[in-house]
């Protein structure tokens, strides 16, 4: 179950408006100065999208649409991601860009991220993990798709394959043994579990003599006992047969030819193939049931939706894989120099040709569902380890996005006022930020505490400003033609050691 | 007054090994200066003193003593007392654990200069019986939010809200029995207010004669005055599993109020003189514990007939505790609970015959109804107060508000007088609403 935004206890107004205010325009300006703003716009987009993904997550209202929109909105925002911070960093390493630019996009991504994140307070385990749920189920459902179509295209060894279900079930080889043993595994096991999950015991209650019963018992429990002899079997058989054209030369003929006729028997394959779908689906709906029962409507909508949105996302792929690809190939064209242009297109080619365009754009948006789903996995241990006790964490990232893009400014030669004004605006966010989670969870949404967060704010910003101003004088001092600059740097980093050497000597 | 320090800045210590480690590692001296910020406020945080703050709360309530349902405003006064400046202090009022805050909020943040006051005023939603409130929590931070002393302050002023008051009209349409007493009728007889007058008769008092009209006519003739006679009634209050409901959390259920109600009545009535006895429908064994039953009812007597106050407090607690007992349920489809065949068999066959009933209920099923309709044709008088806890808020709020208000109509239909009693009006208004409505038909 998720929890609800509960806005009462929200962190306070002015703090969230702060935080949204200072980060949103401090990160632009770094950007700017930097030169990096058109390439992070994409990264700081996606960043915002799926901050506003889990504002619906974390809702009740739009708790179903978030989940439904989740699917189909994160390889948006993981290619989104991918264009800002990957096309920066392949930049960098093309010496395009100067050193550390790809942190100082980073770091805005990740700001933009909390801040807005912050404006519901949604950075939380429990969204966040909603969000991964839905994000998994429908890449569940995109990646099956992708396998079908890759097995639609090839056989196991790479050749194309005609009808796969003919195959299945009206083998053309001497001894199909492998899928004989997956459709008899399948079969046995998957009928098995469907008993066990379906109401079997309540409906034969009655019907069932005691010699029946414990000759079933005594079925079910040889079948659990043979499971993993079974199952040590069938994968010796099934990679033997990937590996070779005729796996079972070593055979005595006459065997291979018994064996081959009794495995081969198409009705036979036939009827364990209709018992492992039959299986498989009783198995499904009768799970969906016992969970459905126990869950609210919207619950179980939240919890279905995301399939759906993978279906929608597959068949969407697979229709307008040619504008897609068409689009996808064309932009990483024009990012590309122009020397790579050429053999770009002809591994394109080549790729189109081999796999198909339906299959690529499969394998395209499943990579990207995958890219996002590491991101929000980072995000979820980020809260389980660290973030989980802050009471504004969405300030803390933005400060801890704010503050590193404003360092790597100084190394990219932003102008070092403008790189003070960057940290001081990181700590300004995160205190302003952390004093209003604390006032919101303290005293509620209700309290006004308006005054005294401007008293707060106020001497926060005046020591900040203070700060800012020896910083730049020192660097003044720094600068004189009086002092030699190894004396000045060796001094100055001696001074800081000396402070942070000092700080924690009197913890 | 317990102290803690609160090591806020000390995330600030990292960032400045991040610039430190970046203006190393990038070999970019001015990322050393970036560090100079970061460490300011890890100074500002150690430079930090605790607060020592001199706070005079007091507490005021409006109205002091209020009716069950009614909203009473609490104000809390913050007096900085010192003479500086408490730039942070973090006030939450004790409030009692039976009362439900129903605007504003008894949590506050307030920046105090040196001898100001400032107030906090939220309202609670007052139930009955005596509620004390427990002592302020006082937060006081440091400018920089590093030092903090908490402490638990009793506040000066108001330390209870009473709820508990009388209602002044007496909720009988007619006397029932030939006694002396305060109740004013309609029959004509000895009294004090004017009634009619009439053909003498023999026996008549000779101070009842008209003289007046005597001299005139020269016929003699009888005045009669309004009797005032004591009325025999029975209390009977709903207090089944579909009544203990509420509109809102911490609301009174519709049990507690028909309790609150049947008592305040009581005790009207009896002030007056009146015989009232009283029974409680839907109260369960281990609720009528040590009350006395009769017929499977629980049944005090009136006082002339050797009940007592003491026996009648009895059941009115017994009825507040089966109110607010929530592991009552309801069954859907309405089984489980009382067949009013046999409730009302049980009530008339208890009834005196010239008894008055009052029925105290929210009408939230349609059991109260049946119960009027089954005692009223052995010519019994019924008066029905319903407390209505029905919301609007939401749709099933509406619909059970729509079936209630059907059921007052058929009840009214019926001839029966009803006091419907909206929780935003006293009680005593909603009575005196209802007889007047009575009295002009």
């Amino acid at each position: 179950m998720i929890r609800p935004v509960d806005p009462d206890w929200q962190p306070t107004r002015f703090s969230i408006a702060v935080v949204v205010v200072v980060t949103l325009g401090t990160a632009w300006l770094l950007l700017d100065a930097g030169g990096l703003s058109s390439r992070a716009r994409y990264s700081v987009a996606g960043a915002a999208v799926l901050a506003v993904l889990l504002w619906l997550l974390a809702s009740e209202r739009w708790r179903v649409a978030g989940a439904a929109l989740t699917g189909v909105v994160l390889p948006a925002v993981g290619g989104a991601v991918l264009a800002g911070v990957g096309y920066t960093f392949t930049s960098q390493v093309r010496r395009s860009v100067p050193v550390g630019a790809v942190f100082l996009v980073l770091g805005a991504t990740v700001a933009v991220f909390g801040a807005t994140a912050l404006v519901r307070d949604v950075l939380d385990r429990e969204t966040l993990v909603e969000c991964l749920r839905a994000g998994f189920r429908t890449t569940v459902v995109v990646g099956a798709a992708m396998t079908l179509a890759a097995l639609l295209r090839f056989d196991s060894v790479g050749r194309p394959v005609g009808d796969p279900i003919g195959v299945l079930v009206d083998p053309n080889a001497t001894l199909p043994l492998a899928s004989f043993l997956v459709l008899l595994g399948g079969a046995l096991y998957g009928t098995r579990a469907a008993i066990h999950a379906l109401p079997a015991e309540t409906v034969l209650d009655g019907a069932l003599t005691p010699e029946t019963r414990a000759a079933l018992v005594a079925l079910d429990r040889a079948l659990s006992r043979a499971a993993l002899p079974f199952g040590l079997t069938t994968l010796p058989v099934v990679v033997l047969e990937l590996g070779q054209s005729n796996p079972y030369a070593w055979l005595p003929a006459g065997l291979v030819e018994a064996l081959g006729v009794v495995v081969g028997f198409g009705p036979l394959r036939a009827v364990l193939a209709l018992f492992t779908v039959v299986a498989v689906v009783a198995l499904a709906l009768s799970r969906f049931l016992q969970s459905t029962s126990r869950r609210s409507g919207s619950e179980t909508l939240a919890a279905v939706v995301p399939y759906g949105s993978g279906l929608v996302l597959s068949v969407c792929a697979i229709r307008f894989h040619g504008p897609f690809l068409s689009a996808l190939t064309g932009r990483i064209e024009r990012q590309l120099p122009v020397q790579l242009v050429v053999p770009f297109r002809e591994v394109r080619t080549e790729a189109l040709s081999a796999y198909g365009g339906e299959l690529l754009a499969l394998v395209v948006v499943t990579s990207l569902l995958v890219v996002s789903l590491a991101m929000v996995a980072l995000a979820v241990l980020s809260v389980t380890f660290g973030l989980g006790d802050s009471p504004a964490p969405g300030a803390s990232v933005a400060a801890a996005g704010l503050f590193t893009t404003a360092v790597f400014a100084t190394v990219l030669g932003v102008s070092l006022l403008l790189a003070l004004v960057g940290v001081l605006a990181s700590l300004l966010v995160w205190d302003v930020g952390e004093f209003g989670g604390t006032l919101g969870r303290e005293l509620g949404s209700q309290a006004e505490p308006v005054r005294t967060e401007l008293v707060h704010g106020g001497g926060t910003l005046l020591v900040g400003v203070g700060a800012v101003g020896v910083a730049l004088g020192l660097d003044r001092l720094l600068t004189d033609p009086g002092v030699g600059s190894t004396v000045g740097v060796v001094g100055l980093v001696g001074a800081v050691a000396s402070v942070l050497l000092l700080v924690v000597a009197t913890r | 007054m317990a102290r803690r320090r609160h090591h806020r800045f000390s995330v600030a210590l990292a960032g400045a090994l991040l610039a430190a480690s970046v203006a190393l590692l990038y070999a970019t001296p001015s990322a050393f200066l970036l560090a100079i910020v970061p460490l300011g406020y890890v100074v500002y945080g150690a430079l930090s003193s605790y607060p020592d703050p001199e706070i005079e709360i007091e507490r005021s309530l409006s109205p002091r003593a209020a009716t069950p349902g009614s909203i009473v405003t609490v104000t809390l006064t913050v007096r900085n007392a010192g003479s500086r400046l408490l730039a942070d202090v973090r006030v939450v009022d004790g409030v009692p654990a039976e009362l439900a805050v129903v605007a504003g909020s008894p949590r506050a943040c307030l920046s105090i200069p040196a001898g100001e006051r400032r107030t906090v005023s939220y309202d609670v939603l007052a139930t009955r019986g005596d509620h004390d409130f427990e002592a302020t929590r006082v937060r006081v931070r440091s400018i920089s939010g590093t030092r903090l002393r908490t402490r638990q302050q009793p506040a000066a002023g108001a330390q209870t809200l009473s709820c508990s008051t009388a209602v002044e009209q007496a909720p009988i349409r007619r006397s029932t029995r030939s006694r002396t007493g305060t109740l004013a009728t309609d029959s004509g007889g000895a009294g004090l207010e004017f009634h009619s007058t009439r053909e003498y008769r023999s026996g008549d008092p000779i101070r009842r004669i008209d003289w007046r009209r005597f001299a005139r006519t020269d016929e003699l003739s009888t005045i009669d005055f309004r009797e005032e006679r004591a009325a025999r009634l029975v209390i009977v209050i709903d207090v089944r599993p579909p009544s203990r409901r509420s509109p809102h959390a911490g609301f009174p259920t519709g049990a507690e109020l028909s309790g609150y109600a049947a008592e305040r009545a009581y005790e009207a009535l009896t002030a007056a003189g009146h015989q009232v006895e009283i029974t409680a429908i839907g109260l369960d064994d281990v609720d009528v514990d040590g009350v006395r039953t009769v017929d499977g009812l629980p049944w005090i007597d009136s006082p002339a007939a050797g009940g007592s106050d003491a026996a009648a407090r009895q059941l009115f607690d017994a009825v507040y505790r089966a109110s607010t007992r929530a592991d009552a349920t309801v069954a859907t489809d309405g089984s489980g609970t009382a067949d009013p065949e046999t409730t009302g068999k049980r009530l008339r066959s208890r009834l005196p015959t010239d008894a008055e009933v009052l029925l105290v209920s929210p009408l939230l099923d349609h059991l109260p109804r049946a119960l009027v309709e089954s005692i009223t044709p052995q010519d019994v008088a019924v008066t029905v107060v319903s407390p209505d806890v029905t919301a609007a808020e939401t749709v099933g709020g509406r619909l059970a508000a729509l079936q209630r208000e059907n059921r007052l109509r058929a009840i009214r239909a019926g001839g029966t007088t009803v006091a419907d009693w909206a929780l935003a009006q006293p009680l005593d208004v909603a009575l005196e609403t209802a007889l007047r409505l009575e009295g002009s038909r």
